[in-house]
């Protein structure tokens, strides 16, 4: 035998109450019926109201729905099976903010459609916070025993008691060519370097495998990758050169002229440059096109850097403000007073939190760049830092001269001493943190440097994102990805977050529009009657046809008015409650 | 004229039916025209509307033949019901005109058809409702429903055998719970029909339900006192007969019942809403105006009540507080000792001990009096009929008896017939008591839950604060509208102004205070080395340094204010002037133009606050102009389904990319609305897929 089906009208049993079974009373069935709402008036009310039953019914039978299509034993295996509890602050962390509020949706169907994607949602960010369990791997720390500071130790007892491969990142080339700029790709796979003196290499710097090694026989002020390690840029000493990974020079663009510092935008595919001469451009590498060029007024530009929040640059100034530029508008987005004193270094955080910048009268101050508020932190050197350089941890590496500090926890709390300190017998020249790796890259003016700094790095890389470790399958791949996902330069704006926001001031206006509409007179047309033969149509048809013609356009436009007006349409249908005198009234005909 | 016999007819000659023809057209030529009137020759179902009799007074009326039937006393009856039908029966009216029968067939129609589709209305809206949807649909008959295998399961159960059962007796026995609750469920599953008909059950109970509301509701309004006091006597009546079918059926569950009414009517009784109602008291209370006597009588009784509701302070509560108090004073203060744990144990205990020492002496000591009691009053009052309710009195008493008392009596050795009897009520009564405790449990367990519930209410109340930021909205007026013959410049200065209007003025807090003068964070000293390669032109840099250090500030600070100001002030507009040169600006002596105050007229003042991002940060110049050029970016309208900005920016909050959310979701997100299987052919859907009965 089945299960019976449980019947509805048997009561709970009590035996406190149980009736006796051979006495008369009718039994009574009890409901309650102090909360009870109100009935709705009319049968599609009522229909809704069945309907809403119905699927609350319909709910409690989707078990029994499955059974249709998995079988028994699959069933129960899954409803046992524990879920894993996400914690909530993983949740958070990926949590796309409040919902739709489903009350506030025209129509029943719309509404399920849109509680539909909510659950989406949720289920997106439930997945996102699960992946969490997938980040294994920590950033590793540099620990230091009672009576010791991690100051002291160097890059030799660090690589001696790292295990091999990343001993094998520590390394040093002793180049000739003078002062020398580095640039790490965005997957810090590969190294472009650039000497002063012309001399201009590529190489994947894990492998030690050059890719091309040329001199470019002019001065070489900086360099940069572009979207792939298959192409640079090269500022030389007048022009902007694009070289391909085998060194061969692929364009020369004459239109950025003396640049002194270049900056790529991944994710819009754009060169930043900023010239000797106070030009400021955007190239567009992707087309080939400049996106826009103008002066800046603003003198010698030489320090740059950018903002990868929002795809802002930053331009350092000789009056201790550092202004924030987008393609799109000849004046800074904003400007911001840091120091008193000329800026000589700044660098914004990879995940666009924090400004650091440093000013030749020895301070070195941390910022809250979302907010454009600050300084959070305020430092004093004993000498200025002409370098500064974040790494994916948030640390920071401090240039002075010869000399490299990295400062561990310098954002949210004030650092008392180093972290790393590295002296070289070199000036540098610049540095990078590599992402992913725990290795910053010091070019000094004789050679380039990498440094184990332990915990720089992020350790758990998404593959979609950036891969240390692509394939050329892979990166053509990505490549076409991201074009495709390319990010157009005029949505540059200091808050990136705006473009999924409504322009409510527009819309203002456009409902204040429509609403002036109703008090606006009907255009007088003016008519021109032809002229016709005599004895057709005396002066006095003339008038009538002018009149009518007239009224027709008017009722026209009236209508025009009421059909844009939703608030009109709804005053028309809503119904006055029946006077008395209705009765009176014909019945309108269907 | 051999022609004319021709002529002469003989009889044998004429054609009869001819004839009589002839004749009838003759006759009828004087008369009006008559139609054969159309008969009925063969009994049919259908009967056309043109054949339908006109009745003639000619005719043979009912009448005519009940009239026979009155003359026989046998038939009277027959005649009757042939009158009573006759006078029942009427002509049908005139078919109407075909516009209108059409009309009200096709209002019918329709009235019916639409119930017809009305079933397909959840499976329209649900199909619309849906995300996606797969073509072909699985049509019912396509569904493998699951048969109940009895027979299987009955081939899984297995006997054991006895060395099996002894080797388990042998085992420890250990109790297993099976707490899987969803086993039951899963075991057999619904199958369609089952499905359908729990819908039904399901439906059917609706129904029930609602229809029980609807008849309380409408109980529930009625206002008039008979009616309730009819209804209350009724409920009294029935059950007063139920309680006497009880004592006759099923004594024990007679007292219990007649406890609860007792107990009801003490209830009652105790809320004192009936404290003035009495007989007495109302003839005390009628009289009271004029009679003192009364009147003190009712203040008497008055004070008693008064008396009697007043609260009681516990005295052992009290000294159980202060002990409270002491120990909480003396986990405070260090300066008083406190006694180790076994010693307050053995105190606290002993305490018990001895209270309940005393209340069972108490208690046994009453016990005894009220039985002493008791026995005296049925001695006195043996023959009068209040000593039934004596007695019950004493059930009752004896109730209280704990029982230490009982194994006393016991023990005494003084055995009744009478004590039997009481022996086995109170027993009786026992078991009601703890039954009735056990529900009182529940219910105190169901207490705290509704209490939860209610907090959770409020909680949620409280949640459901509108979180929504309320944006502030500058609405002030302009003191004119605009003149035609504004010039490009006021044109621009209005446009300034419409932005101020319209600038979102989220930020519009305008305390003038400058966080930063506040959250200035210390400047530390790093303990950073000194770069050796710098130390070259150590003399020159130095006095660099103190130069710099000396003038710093003033003018970096000063510059970028002033930039500051420019900005501001160039965004903010200006008033518009609408004066015409040269109207009303008269010249002469005697005539001072600052004095015209018509000219204010034509200035339109703009709103004096102007919000800006950067208002209240010194060292921050946001460029407002620049950030307005993401505008034509924007989406400026809220689409059809929402009704807020906020609703509509809820909705797009978040990318569908797979380069922002896992594979997995994003692979539901792009999931097509409408998969079609390749090369399928799709069948319209079939009324097999509607759940419920087709309504006849």
């Amino acid at each position: 035998m089945g299960k019976l089906t449980p019947r509805y009208f048997t009561q709970p049993e009590n035996p406190s109450v149980d009736p006796p079974k051979n006495s008369k009373i009718p039994e009574i069935i009890q409901f309650d019926v102090s909360d009870v709402k109100k009935k709705p008036w009319g049968r599609r009310r009522e229909d809704n109201r069945t309907g809403k039953n119905h699927t609350k019914i319909t709910k409690k039978f989707d078990k029994n729905k499955s059974i249709f299509k998995t079988d028994k034993g699959e069933r129960k295996q899954q409803t046992q099976k524990k879920r894993y509890k996400v914690p909530k602050e993983w949740l958070d962390k990926y949590s796309k903010g409040e919902g739709v509020n489903l009350k506030k949706v025209k129509t029943n169907v719309h509404q399920k459609r849109i509680e539909h994607k909510e659950k989406q949602i949720q289920y997106a960010t439930d997945i996102a916070a699960k992946t969490e369990i997938l980040l294994t791997q920590d950033a590793g720390f540099l620990e230091a025993d009672g009576g010791e500071t991690t100051t002291q130790f160097t890059q030799k007892q660090i690589a001696e008691s790292v295990d091999i491969t990343a001993a094998s990142k520590s390394f040093q080339l002793n180049l000739e060519f003078g002062p020398y700029r580095s640039k790490y790709t965005k997957n810090g796979r590969h190294m472009v370097l650039g000497g002063k003196k012309g001399h201009v290499a590529a190489f994947d710097w894990v492998t030690k495998k050059l890719h091309c090694e040329i001199n470019v026989m002019e001065a070489v002020h900086d360099v940069s990758f572009l979207h792939l390690e298959t192409m640079f840029a090269v500022a030389q000493k007048d022009w902007v050169y694009i070289y391909d990974n085998q060194g061969i020079e692929l364009h020369c663009v004459k239109r950025l002229n003396k640049v002194s510092r270049m900056e790529f935008l991944p994710y819009h595919f754009l060169l930043g440059t900023c010239s000797d001469e106070g030009y400021l451009s955007w190239l567009d590498v992707s087309i080939g096109k400049l996106t826009s060029q103008y002066n800046t007024n603003l003198g010698r530009l030489s320090v740059l850097t950018q903002n990868p929040w929002n795809a802002c640059l930053c331009l350092g100034h000789a009056k201790g403000v550092v202004s924030m530029w987008s393609p799109n508008s000849r004046e800074p987005l904003a400007k911001m007073l840091c120091h008193k004193a000329p800026i000589v270094a700044a660098h914004v955080d990879p995940t666009g939190m924090y400004m650091a910048t440093s000013a030749s009268n020895r301070e070195l101050k941390i910022w809250d760049i979302r907010k454009l508020e600050g300084p959070v932190q305020e430092y004093k050197l004993v000498s200025a830092a002409t370098n500064l350089g974040f790494s994916q941890k948030k640390m920071l590496a401090v240039g002075m001269g010869n000399i490299v500090e990295v400062y561990r926890d310098c954002c949210t709390e004030a650092a008392k001493r180093p972290y790393l300190r590295h002296r070289f017998n070199n000036p540098i020249g610049n540095f990078n943190f590599c992402p992913y790796e725990d290795v910053l890259g010091v070019a000094t003016a004789r050679g380039f440097t990498s440094l184990l700094v332990p915990g720089s790095g992020e350790p758990n890389f998404d593959t979609y994102e950036a891969n240390p470790f692509q394939s050329k399958k892979q990166r053509q791949e990505s490549e076409v990805k991201a074009l495709l996902e390319k990010i157009q330069p005029e949505l540059i704006t200091l808050d990136p977050t705006v473009i999924a926001e409504v322009d409510v001031a527009t819309l203002r206006d456009k409902v204040d529009a429509k609403k002036k509409l109703l008090y606006v007179k009907p255009p007088k047309i003016n008519y021109e009657p032809r002229n016709k033969a005599k004895g057709k149509g005396g002066s006095v048809k003339l008038a009538r046809n002018k009149k009518i013609l007239r009224e027709e356009a008017k009722k026209e436009f009236i209508q025009a008015t009421k059909d844009i007006l939703p608030e009109a349409k709804d005053s028309k249908k809503k119904k006055k409650p029946f006077n008395v005198l209705d009765r009176f009234v014909p019945k309108k005909k269907v | 004229m051999s022609d004319d016999s021709d002529y002469q007819f003989t009889d044998d000659d004429v054609d009869d039916t001819n004839h009589s023809r002839i004749v009838e057209n003759v006759l009828s030529l004087n008369k009006a025209q008559n139609l054969k009137r159309p008969s009925r020759t063969e009994p049919t179902l259908q009967i056309s509307e043109f054949n339908l009799v006109k009745s003639v007074t000619g005719q043979l009326q009912i009448d005519d033949l009940t009239k026979v039937l009155k003359t026989r006393k046998k038939h009277a009856k027959v005649g009757e019901k042939v009158e009573r039908t006759k006078k029942k029966t009427h002509t049908l009216p005139k078919p109407l005109e075909k516009p209108q029968a059409e009309r009200i067939r096709r209002s019918v129609g329709y009235e019916k058809n639409r119930f017809l589709f009305d079933r397909w209305e959840a499976f329209v809206t649900s199909n619309r409702a849906s995300a996606h949807q797969v073509f072909p649909l699985d049509s019912v008959e396509n569904l493998k429903v699951e048969t109940k295998k009895a027979a299987d399961i009955a081939s899984t159960w297995t006997y054991k055998s006895d060395l099996q059962k002894e080797l388990e007796s042998l085992e420890n026995k250990v109790e297993v719970y099976n707490i899987d609750e969803n086993d039951k469920d899963d075991e057999f599953p619904l199958t369609l029909e089952e499905l359908k008909e729990k819908r039904q059950e399901a439906a059917k109970l609706r129904a029930h339900q609602s229809y029980k509301e609807a008849k309380a509701r409408r109980q529930n309004k009625i206002k008039s006192k008979k009616y309730h006091r009819i209804l209350r006597k009724e409920r009294i009546k029935q059950q007063l007969k139920e309680f006497e079918e009880l004592q006759k059926t099923n004594p024990e569950a007679a007292l219990k019942k007649l406890e609860e009414i007792e107990k009801a009517r003490a209830l009652e009784r105790f809320s004192l809403r009936h404290k003035g109602t009495g007989q007495w008291a109302k003839s005390k209370q009628v009289r009271a105006k004029y009679d003192k006597e009364s009147r003190q009588v009712l203040a008497q009784q008055l004070a008693i009540s008064r008396e009697l509701t007043q609260k009681q302070k516990h005295m052992e509560s009290e000294s159980e507080e202060e002990e409270l108090k002491i120990e909480e004073s003396s986990s405070n203060n260090p300066w008083i000792i406190k006694p180790d744990k076994e010693v307050s144990e053995f105190t606290s205990s002993y305490k018990q001990f001895w209270n309940e020492q005393n209340k069972n002496k108490e208690a046994i000591i009453q016990n005894d009096d009220d039985e002493q009691d008791n026995k005296i009053e049925e001695i006195v009052i043996n023959d009068k009929q209040e000593k039934v309710k004596q007695i019950k009195k004493k059930v009752k008493k004896n109730k209280v008896v704990p029982k230490n008392q009982q194994k006393l009596n016991n023990s005494s050795g003084d055995w009744d017939i009478d004590d039997i009897f009481d022996q086995a009520e109170k027993k009786v009564a026992e078991k009601l008591k703890n039954k009735l405790a056990k529900s009182n449990k529940v219910t105190n367990k169901l207490k705290p839950k509704n209490k939860k519930a209610t907090t959770k209410n409020n909680k949620k109340i409280d949640l459901s604060m509108p979180s929504q930021s309320k944006k502030q909205i500058i609405d002030e007026k302009m003191n004119e509208t605009t003149h035609k013959t504004t010039n490009n410049n006021t044109n621009n200065n209005i446009d300034a102004l419409k932005n101020i209007i319209n600038l979102d003025n989220s930020n519009t807090q305008s305390n003038n205070i400058d966080p930063e003068k506040f959250m200035k964070p210390k400047v530390t000293n790093l303990d950073s080395a000194l770069p050796s390669l710098i130390i070259e032109n150590e003399n020159n840099n130095n006095q660099k340094h103190v130069i710099m250090e000396a003038f710093e500030d003033n003018d970096i600070v000063e510059d970028f204010a002033k930039d500051k100001q420019e900005e501001v002030d160039q965004d903010k507009p200006q008033d518009i002037d609408l004066n015409l040169p040269g109207w009303g600006s008269w010249a002469g002596t005697g005539i001072d133009p600052k004095k015209q105050r018509k000219r204010k007229r034509f200035i339109i003042k703009m709103p004096e606050t102007m919000p800006r991002r950067d208002d209240n940060k010194g060292s921050l110049i946001i460029n407002e102009k620049a950030a307005a050029k993401i505008k034509p970016h924007l989406v400026s309208e809220v689409p059809f389904p929402f009704k807020t900005v906020k609703d509509y920016e809820a909705s797009i909050r978040t990318p569908i990319g797979n380069s922002f959310v896992p594979e997995l979701a994003y692979r539901r997100f792009i999931r097509p609305a409408v998969e079609t299987k390749m090369g399928a052919v799709i069948e319209p859907a079939t009324t097999s897929i509607l759940m419920g009965k087709p309504k006849k």
